[in-house]
């Protein structure tokens, strides 16, 4: 999936020279929580966050004539100059690293010398949702396996063979040398399929055993 | 007017709804629980009412007519199963044999059945255990469904009496089947408690899913953590309940009664015990003389261990539903001996789960915790 899919054209607007007021207010009304900084050439000068007009709006504690000063600080001055940005045809596990090791909420979109869009935290949380496959129906079935070549065939093959669609598979990492694949498979009674990957020698996390709470 | 006895549709036509032989859904459940009731004296034939097959009108107040047509097709004949894949049939989860729509027009029949005969008056109460097939969708099937007979007939009951309808669905699969042809519905309210979706098919059934349209609010689901055990489970179900009772006014009950919820059923994993499967038919016998002057159609559902858990759950029902006295007992020696010599298990000698038949539950407090965090955020949706 492509940054281009998820990204928001709708994008919000400020100039550098427009006070911390205006800034407050835009991002209010249009009810987002980045701002774009954009000069007179239309190229983008800085970002804005939620967080860095906290940062430096006035607390109630300062005194009325503060307070006016304050609100009419400049954008430029408060604004991230620093800004990351991604392409649109970059992947979005690209958008989610830059997001994730950066530790920022958003990424302007950037085409050449022109602002195509913003792509946020949010924006990727729902895009990985999908990817991931949570939202899908079916039976869970989880299995711990060693990360080697043709383990994911070798299951897929079981289902394969079983006639059932996999509406979606993820996989986690789980310690060095084991992954953990979560498999949502169309079908109420996954109990051969399971019995069967056993057999291939691994290990079914969820369901649980048969039986497995009955005493002897 | 004195009304009749509650009724009890049963016939070994039935038993026709088979997909094969080592196929987990099994009506023998059927034969076994009529026999077990008859063995304890508590079935007289008076009470006992043979189906009629649905007709494709009423059918088609459900179903789509190309899903019908293929039924009817998959069922005659050496079909092409690729054909019929995207009906949900010739799966391994919902095999094509042969009569199958005949077979499943038989259950839809038997439904609607009991509810003409509670909507005009003629009793109050009564069972179709070959019913409560709540996955089938308009227009595939699905989870070992054909057709859902509970949307069939919940469509009639609109139709035919105006008849504001409450749906409780307690099997251990979401409902989700009957919930989609009623989501966007004021006119019919279903609650569906079951293992969380998050890992138990179908996977839907969320807090959150809560109807749609003029339909909103009229969607309730109580999605609870495996391993849930009889406490927890009671507890969500009553409280919900309450507050759904003191929301909407029905003129009548339709309940399903699927038993998979059971420690022993090999599909799903809330471990409740029969102290559950007691209490389920009573609570909603109260209801039905509380609130639809005692209106109430009760229909089977899921259960797949035949041996241990379906007769003696569903026994218990019928009981409630004929006032008889629900208390522990001996199996009949002769319908224990009877059916041991098929079973693949054990079967329990005793109408109740005893002490000590199960391993506890490690996780049982952190459990219970995140269940009551379920049951709040429901109540808080109700107005
Ligand atoms: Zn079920
Ligand atoms: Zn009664």
């Amino acid at each position: 999936m492509k940054v281009r899919q998820i990204m928001s054209q709708r994008y919000a607007v400020i100039h550098p020279d427009d006070t911390l007021q205006q800034a407050r207010t835009v991002m209010l009304t249009r009810n987002v929580r980045h701002l774009l900084a954009i000069d007179r050439e239309d190229r983008l000068a800085g970002l804005v966050s939620d967080r860095d007009i906290r940062e430096v709006y006035p607390s109630s504690l300062e005194s009325p004539d503060q307070h006016q000063e304050i609100i009419r600080v400049p954008v430029h001055q408060f604004m991230s100059k620093m800004v990351i940005t991604i392409h649109p045809d970059d992947d979005i596990e690209e958008a989610a690293l830059l997001l994730y090791e950066n530790n920022i909420g958003s990424l302007p979109v950037i085409e050449g010398e022109e602002i195509v869009g913003i792509v946020t935290m949010k924006d990727i949380l729902y895009a990985l949702i999908e990817l991931t496959g949570l939202h899908t129906h079916g039976s869970t079935i989880k299995v711990e396996v060693p990360n080697r070549p043709g383990v994911l065939a070798d299951i897929a093959e079981v289902f394969k063979k079983h006639g059932m669609c996999i509406n979606s598979v993820m996989t986690s990492i789980s310690g060095p040398l084991n992954r953990r694949l979560n498999f949502r498979v169309d079908t109420i009674n996954p109990r051969q399929v399971v019995r069967e990957i056993e057999e291939k020698g691994y290990q079914v996390v969820w369901p649980p055993k048969e039986g497995f709470y009955e005493k002897e | 007017m004195k009304k009749s006895n509650p009724l009890f549709i049963y016939d070994d036509a039935l038993l026709r709804y088979k997909f094969h032989q080592d196929h987990p859904f099994n009506q023998q459940r059927l034969k076994m629980t009529v026999e077990l009731l008859q063995t304890w004296g508590m079935l007289p034939d008076s009470q006992i009412l043979a189906p009629v097959a649905a007709t494709e009108e009423q059918l088609l107040l459900n179903h789509t007519s190309e899903y019908v047509k293929a039924v009817q097709q998959a069922g005659h004949g050496n079909p092409d199963t690729k054909e019929f894949e995207v009906f949900g049939l010739g799966t391994e989860d919902t095999p094509i044999f042969a009569g199958m729509h005949e077979a499943s027009s038989l259950n839809v029949g038997g439904s609607i059945l009991i509810g003409d005969k509670v909507m005009t008056g003629e009793i109050e109460h009564g069972i179709n255990f070959a019913g409560g097939l709540h996955h089938a969708f308009p227009g595939r099937a699905s989870g070992f469904c054909i057709y859902n007979d509970v949307s069939v007939l919940i469509h009639h009951l609109v139709r035919e009496y105006q008849a504001k309808v409450l749906y409780i669905d307690t099997d251990a699969h979401h409902g989700d089947g009957v919930e989609t042809s009623f989501y966007d519905s004021p006119d019919v309210m279903t609650v569906s408690i079951h293992e969380t979706g998050r890992y138990l098919f179908p996977g839907t059934g969320f807090v959150t899913d809560r109807g749609k349209g003029s339909g909103y609010g009229y969607a309730v689901n109580i999605p609870l953590d495996a391993f849930t055990e009889d406490e927890s489970w009671q507890d969500a179900f009553v409280q919900v309940m309450e507050r759904v009772l003191n929301f909407f006014k029905p003129d009548v009950i339709v309940s399903q009664h699927g038993c998979d919820a059971h420690w022993f059923d090999p599909l799903t994993h809330l471990s409740i015990t029969m102290d559950t499967y007691r209490k389920i038919p009573q609570w909603i016998h109260e209801w039905a003389h509380a609130h639809t002057d005692g209106r109430w159609i009760a229909l089977g559902g899921g259960g797949y261990d035949i041996w241990r858990v379906v007769p003696r759950a569903w026994s218990m029902v019928w009981m409630a539903m004929n006032d008889l006295p629900v208390e522990d007992r001996e199996m009949p020696k002769d319908w224990l001996e009877k059916w041991q010599a098929r079973a693949s298990v054990q079967m329990p000698a005793s109408l109740f789960d005893r002490e000590g038949w199960f391993k506890p539950i490690p996780r049982r407090k952190e459990i219970e915790q995140k269940n009551r965090q379920t049951v709040a955020q429901i109540l808080r949706f109700f107005p």
